[in-house]
């Protein structure tokens, strides 16, 4: 038993040498948290509704660690995944309203999950909101020699062979599956939507050519863009991605009324005082203009947000809207 | 020669002292992870990305590697030691891992693990760095009918898995399955049998149910039993090192595993867990004495560490390749890179070869630390084993109690071990082995989901089954293996006619 | 009609009820066809052959068993409500009391279920295993652990 112990001291001495930035600060953290009552006299806990990893929780990491060193206190990354988000901002709405804890909440947890499953809370009335930190357009792509040049040549394919034009997403409710529900009803015609249970199968699928397009977040497909491994066919929102000037938007291609992306925001539970809720905002506007942010976030495909709250307040409920009409013309329903 | 050159480059960056001592860092660091039940190397990695944001973006990879596979050993350890299988790919080490360590030879087992993994790591690396574009395209000849096909095929092997009674395995492995079907329906998305609790939307974890039936089941079983006739663990404890036999035995499932564990590895998804369920099967089909197995056989050991640590690295293929993660931690690494401004895709090769080679090298060199630091514990693990069963079990609760809670930060996992618990001691009880469960468990949805797209894909056409080459040769290697279990006469003459050959 | 094997007969049934009980939910959700199963279609079928394989492992048990009629045995009922209840305890007071006071008073409740039981083993190793844990998930790992009581 002896040497059990000292072994485990061994490597306990070990993992202490390589976290003594966190280990340290996050005991120091924990006992001068009484010191102070100026906000925040805490670590802040900052809850991503999805498991580690992916651009959700890695937008949350990033944006929590520049808002951490401008606050001066401590961001906890909380993963709590689950139920398509439902789990982690549950949590959230639930907590205290003191500003200690937070949400990344977005597409998901704000719109398009609370109507397809049953939420014990609702997506705007229970939120503070503090700022939207990036948008994620909608980029149609496809495999690389594959007969889709424009999406005209989609469109025409689709009419010819009503349903056998297959689009995949990364599973029901998705922005995939939800770009592809109303592009097909925008356009009239019948595609066959192919979900996937998360993960990347359906990136692979696209490129072994058994998929056609895939209407995907430009967070998953610009590196696969770059390296050539898919070609783009035209992208969402009001302009051109810097990234690929040569890729027409939906509007140019005769669909001006295509608007599916992912938004990225943070959100207080409701009744957190205003006065927490603007210094967290003004902190998100502060590190969402340094210039290493800006250029992270368009690394991954995200559109830099504002960070203002007013906002935040007026864009999620018209995304509520929308999917709500999208949910019951589409007949999609989870019973 | 391209190859050399490369790999020229990558060791040149992996060999530098700081290189190397994060390469260590990662091992020791994922080595302890790993022993901890339940906590996983998710967890680790996601609580230091902050600290790794200071650090050269190779380095950081390198470390994160090695806390990776790090973890796979030290999960290896914990299912010989105390049948406690931390992810899917150990369930099949503690089979008979966990037999050979009741009989006082946990170090042969620990042994065999270690090299067999070093083995099948320095393989599994040159595979990598030799032949990465080309299992590419393995990955992607693998549609939903193939997939399928390939799931079915474990699925019968699972049977294989079982020892005792065949329609008892039967029953576990159909039961594993329907225990698959709560969660969300992915075609629909319908929530299966989750009684409105939104922790049941996304299925149970499984180390929920491989700590309830195996680690909990198995205590309480113990417990049972009364204290003189209860040896948990024979007390006198035989060689550390295997005998020339046991390398004997050992070697040859090893470098089947290896083989097995490459190639099923690229696949995304259960690729490196298939891999181990699989070489058991066939080590247990091609010994001459197949009733070991289960009962502390060392090929049980050997073959599927080996396929287990292939497939560690194989795995890499497609993110290295394609920047596509084909599990949680591949996803971490990416969004690492991704924050540390290093475009992940199939640019990374090009544009930063350094980073690229560098992180291959890593790899061999992250395996061969892994060794040199377990080799020595070996003993002092086995030396726990020698702790009074009283002191023993509850240390074995209290962290595996832990470990559930932080698979999610979620007490629900926590209440879901204990009805596990009750379950495995049941299984126990009545004489049902949980292997076959777990496999059941895991391939169920998989297979669901792909069936159900091919069908889709194929607008309800079931031939495309058959009709495509892998599929078809899947399938009918799947029905071959059935036959063989159902005539277990026909098995029989035919390994005695092996061994009258020789 | 006599039991050749009390165990089989018990777990054949088990599993007959088990089986059942899924494929009976099933019929909650759209069946589909062969052409496009549905979500029910999968566990309705599966419930059922777990049913069948239930009455073979049942109706074996009537047939052949071993000498002594492969009784169950006695129930460690001590050691499975120690063993269940300290889970279940840990995983009620953890949010609740925090990690400080629930996870020595777990330790010393599983400790009970063993028969060679002493409070100052139990203590001693619940003394132990605290620090130890507290070091590793804690303070080595900061893993999102809540300590205190919650209404501190």
């Amino acid at each position: 038993m002896k040497a059990v112990t000292s072994l485990q001291s061994s490597q306990r001495r070990n993992v202490a040498k390589m976290l003594l930035v966190a280990g340290i600060a996050s005991i120091g953290c924990m006992f001068s948290a009484n010191a102070a009552d100026v906000y925040p006299s805490k670590p802040i806990t900052l809850v991503v509704p999805y498991p580690a990893g992916g651009a959700n929780d890695m937008l949350g990491r990033l944006i929590g660690q520049k808002m951490s060193e401008g606050l001066k206190q401590q961001i906890i990354i909380d993963n709590r995944p689950g139920a398509g988000t439902l789990i982690g901002a549950t949590v959230v709405a639930k907590a205290p309203a003191d500003g200690y804890t937070l949400l990344v909440g977005g597409f998901a947890s704000n719109s398009v999950s609370p109507l397809l499953f049953k939420a014990e809370y609702d997506p705007i009335k229970d939120f503070e909101p503090i700022g939207m930190f990036g948008t994620a357009p909608t980029v149609l792509i496809t495999y690389p020699n594959s007969p889709y040049k424009t999406i005209k040549d989609v469109v025409d394919a689709a009419k010819k062979k009503p349903g056998e034009v297959m689009y995949g997403s990364s599973g029901n409710g998705s922005p995939l599956h939800m770009s592809g529900e109303m592009f097909t009803s925008q356009a009239g015609v019948n595609m066959t939507h192919v979900p996937y249970k998360g993960g990347s199968a359906h990136i692979l699928d696209l490129i072994g050519g058994r998929l056609d397009v895939i209407f995907d977040t430009s967070t998953n497909s610009t590196p696969l863009i770059k390296g050539g491994k898919v070609r783009p066919i035209a992208v969402s929102g009001p302009s051109r991605l810097p990234d690929f000037p040569n890729v027409p938007t939906f509007a140019e291609s005769g669909y001006p009324n295509f608007a599916v992306n992912g938004w990225y925001a943070l959100y207080a539970p409701a009744k957190t005082p205003k006065d927490i809720t603007n210094r967290l905002s003004a902190e998100l506007q502060k590190v969402l203009k340094m210039p290493d942010v800006i250029e992270k976030l368009r690394g991954v495909g995200v559109t830099p947000g504002t960070g203002e709250a007013p906002e935040l307040a007026k864009y999620a409920p018209s995304e509520l809207e929308k999917y709500r009409k999208l949910i019951k013309d589409a007949n999609i329903k989870a019973d | 020669m391209d190859l050399f050159h490369n790999l020229y480059i990558g060791f040149q960056t992996a060999l530098t002292f700081a290189n190397l001592w994060y390469a260590f860092m990662g091992c020791v660091l994922g080595t302890l992870i790993g022993v901890l039940p339940g906590l996983g190397p998710i967890a680790t990695i996601a609580m230091l990305l902050p600290t790794m944001y200071s650090l050269q973006p190779t380095s950081a990879l390198i470390m994160l590697a090695g806390i990776y596979y790090g973890a796979q050993y030290g999960g290896s350890t914990t299912a010989i030691l105390i049948n406690v299988p931390g992810e899917a790919s150990s369930v099949v080490t503690a089979l008979d891992g966990y037999q050979m360590a009741r009989k006082g030879r946990a170090g042969t087992a620990l042994a065999t693990s270690a090299l067999g993994s070093f083995f099948a790591g320095t393989v599994g690396t040159l595979v990598v760095a030799a032949f990465a574009p080309a299992l590419t395209s393995l990955a992607f000849e693998f549609g939903a009918p193939e997939y399928f096909a390939l799931m079915f095929l474990g699925l019968i092997g699972a049977v294989v898995l079982a020892s005792g009674s065949l329609v008892k395995a039967l029953a576990m492995v159909v039961l594993g399955l329907l225990l698959g079907q709560i969660n969300t329906d992915v075609q629909t998305a319908v929530p299966r049998f989750s009684f409105n609790i939104p922790e049941l939307m996304d299925g149970i974890n499984f180390v929920v149910i491989a700590m309830g039936v195996f680690s909990f089941g198995e205590i309480i079983a113990n417990l049972g039993k009364s204290a003189e006739h209860r040896e948990v663990f024979v007390k006198k404890v035989t060689g550390l090192w295997p005998t020339k036999k046991d390398f004997k035995d050992a070697s040859p499932a090893a470098v089947r595993g290896t083989l097995l564990g490459c190639l099923l590895g690229v696949l995304p998804g259960a690729g490196p867990m298939l891999a181990s369920f699989t070489s058991y099967a066939v080590e247990k089909k091609l010994s001459k004495h197949p009733e070991e197995f289960g009962k502390g056989a060392i090929q049980g050991v050997a073959a599927p560490e080996a396929a287990n640590n292939a497939g560690a690295q194989t795995s890499f293929i497609p993110m290295l390749t394609l920047g596509i993660p084909t599990s949680a931690v591949m996803a971490l690494m990416i969004g690492a890179m991704t924050i540390m401004g290093i475009q992940p895709g199939p640019t990374v090769m090009t544009s930063n070869p350094t980073l690229f080679w560098g992180l291959i090298c890593s790899m061999w060199v992250g395996n061969f630390m892994l060794v040199i630091l377990n080799l020595p514990l070996i003993g002092i693990w086995v030396k726990l084993l020698t702790v009074p069963y009283r002191f023993l079990f509850p240390a074995i609760m209290a962290f595996c109690a832990i470990g559930v809670y932080t698979l999610s930060n979620n007490t629900f996992d926590v209440y879901c071990a204990a009805a596990f618990a009750v379950f495995g001691f049941l299984t126990h009880k009545f004489g049902f082995e949980a292997a076959p469960l777990i496999l059941g468990f895991i391939l169920g949805p998989m297979m669901e989901e792909n069936l159900r797209r091919a069908l889709l894909m194929a607008r309800g056409d079931w031939s495309v089954f058959v009709t495509r080459p892998i599929s078809a040769v899947m399938l009918l290697l799947a029905l071959v293996m059935m036959i063989v279990i159902a005539l277990p006469s026909i098995s029989k003459k035919r390994q005695e006619a092996f061994v009258d050959e020789e | 009609m006599k039991i050749k094997s009390q165990r089989d007969f018990v777990s054949g049934i088990m599993l007959i009820v088990i089986g059942l009980a899924f494929a009976i939910g099933a019929t909650n959700y759209s069946f589909g066809s062969n052409i496009r199963p549905g979500p029910g279609y999968f566990p309705f079928g599966l419930g059922i052959i777990l049913a069948i394989l239930g009455g073979v492992v049942f109706f074996r048990s009537l047939r052949s068993g071993p000498e002594n009629g492969d009784p169950i045995g006695r129930m460690p009922w001590r050691a499975l409500f120690c063993v269940v209840g300290s889970i279940v305890f840990f995983g009620f007071c953890l949010p609740r009391l925090g990690f400080i006071i629930s996870f020595p008073i777990m330790i010393v409740f599983t400790s009970m279920a063993g028969q060679e039981f002493t409070w100052r083993d139990a203590l001693l190793n619940a003394v132990i295993l605290t620090v130890m844990s507290y070091l590793i998930f804690i303070a080595g790992l900061s893993l999102n652990i809540p300590l205190w009581p919650a209404f501190l």
